[in-house]
């Protein structure tokens, strides 16, 4: 009797290429996942719990130094209200002007035989003086001592006005000029 | 071959792929509900944090100042420079300053005017806007002396030794013997709120022009002295309201 073999097996069917590469890449992808998974979230934890505690340590170290400083208010009410107060006084002194200086620049310049009878200093540094010269070289004397301060800029904006000759021969009249910011430091 | 069947047939083929999609769709689950908000609050304590370390900078900060501060120069310095410039209009040491400059620098004072104004409590003085102009006591002094006196005078008047006077605008008149100035200038005064800032708020800088004015006054003006003229000065009360 001749023998006959039979396959009972069926033939298995291949799977397609991308099936088998899903079946190596799959498994990897999810085990990587989940490693990282893991160690982000122990790092999260680790961190908010490192943060936490770092935190609430700052929370007490400015609590009490709140508390420091709140003891040391009636200080620093002091040390504030004489801040301010320096402040304006600084604000002030800076509006101080020295008011003798252009008055000494003015009547020193003059000889004996000028007589100023009254100065004005306003605000804007403006000066106005009267004048009695009892001859005409003491007059050209005063104005060659102006026109010198002129140059060295002590005075600028001299005006004369009211130029009189009175009776006895004397020339009277009124001067008008602006002082030097300079000079009123 | 019935569905049960053959559904876990399917499931037998591809077993390894189920279990692996599982579990990535699983550790997304987990990632957006536990992980992400651990991420968040981590990034709220972190800014929180932050903030805080800020504000202990702040007030190391100004512990340090404050440590640093002398307090008994301070509280000895304070009513000197409550003397130059009072919290109120004070007449009573506008009158001791013109006899402190008539006595120390030789001049005659001859008339004083001031313009006092509105005189008003405490809370009403502090209402008003900041500004020199605001507490200014306007006055006119008629002075008589000679040159040098009336330099020491201009810079008595200023030198922060008593109340501080500004001069503005002066009229002088030349006599035979003596000079006599009319010099139209202000006093001031300045009310200040006892008020200080939030616990973190910087301490106001001195500069140093602030602290060469506040040596200045430290060694100009004794306390001694104030009392001395308080009590010389015989007067009713200094401030209506006070």
């Amino acid at each position: 009797m001749e023998k006959r073999s039979i396959n009972l097996l069926i033939q298995k069917d291949k799977d397609p290429l991308i099936l088998r590469r899903l079946r190596i890449i799959l498994p990897v992808a999810a085990s990587f996942t989940l490693l990282i998974f893991l160690i982000l979230f122990i790092i999260s934890i680790n961190y908010v719990n490192e943060n936490n505690a770092q935190y609430n340590r700052l929370k007490v170290q400015t609590d009490q130094l709140e508390k420091k400083i709140a003891d040391q208010k009636p200080t620093e009410g002091l040390y504030t209200l004489t801040v301010r107060k320096l402040d304006v006084l600084d604000k002030i002194l800076r509006e101080n002007r020295n008011l003798v200086k252009p008055i000494s620049e003015i009547i020193y310049m003059g000889s004996n035989l000028l007589d100023i009878n009254q100065i004005t200093i306003e605000s804007d540094n403006r000066l106005a003086f009267s004048v009695s010269a009892s001859s005409s070289a003491a007059l050209d004397g005063m104005i060659s001592a102006l026109l010198v301060k002129e140059a060295n800029k002590y005075f600028s904006d001299i005006q004369a006005t009211n130029i009189l000759r009175d009776k006895e021969g004397k020339y009277n009249f009124k001067i008008s000029l602006r002082a030097d910011a300079n000079l009123f430091r | 071959m019935d569905k049960r069947t053959f559904i876990l047939a399917i499931i037998k083929k591809y077993e390894l792929l189920l279990a692996s999609g599982l579990i990535i769709i699983l550790l997304i689950i987990l990632a957006i509900n536990f992980m992400l908000p651990n991420f968040q609050r981590a990034k709220l304590i972190f800014s929180q944090k932050l903030t805080l370390q800020q504000r202990y900078e702040k007030l190391t900060h100004k512990d340090k100042a404050l440590l640093e501060m002398d307090a008994k120069f301070l509280q000895e310095t304070y009513p000197k420079i409550s003397w130059i410039l009072p919290e109120y209009k004070d007449f009573v040491s506008l009158f001791s300053a013109f006899d402190l400059l008539q006595e120390k620098t030789g001049v005659t004072i001859l008339r004083t005017n001031f313009q006092f104004g509105t005189i008003s409590t405490r809370s009403a003085s502090l209402i008003r806007s900041f500004g020199i102009e605001s507490f200014t006591v306007p006055l006119t002094i008629e002075v008589a002396g000679n040159m040098s006196q009336l330099q020491k005078f201009q810079e008595m008047v200023a030198n922060l030794s008593g109340r501080l006077i500004i001069l503005d605008n002066s009229q002088w008149t030349f006599k035979k013997n003596n000079i006599a100035v009319r010099f139209d200038g202000r006093a001031f005064f300045y009310p200040v709120s006892a008020e200080i800032g939030a616990i973190d708020s910087p301490l106001p800088s001195l500069s140093k022009e602030k602290e060469e004015i506040l040596k200045k006054i430290a060694q100009n003006i004794h306390i001694e002295s104030i009392e001395e003229d308080q009590k010389r000065i015989s007067s009713g009360k200094s401030n209506l309201f006070q």
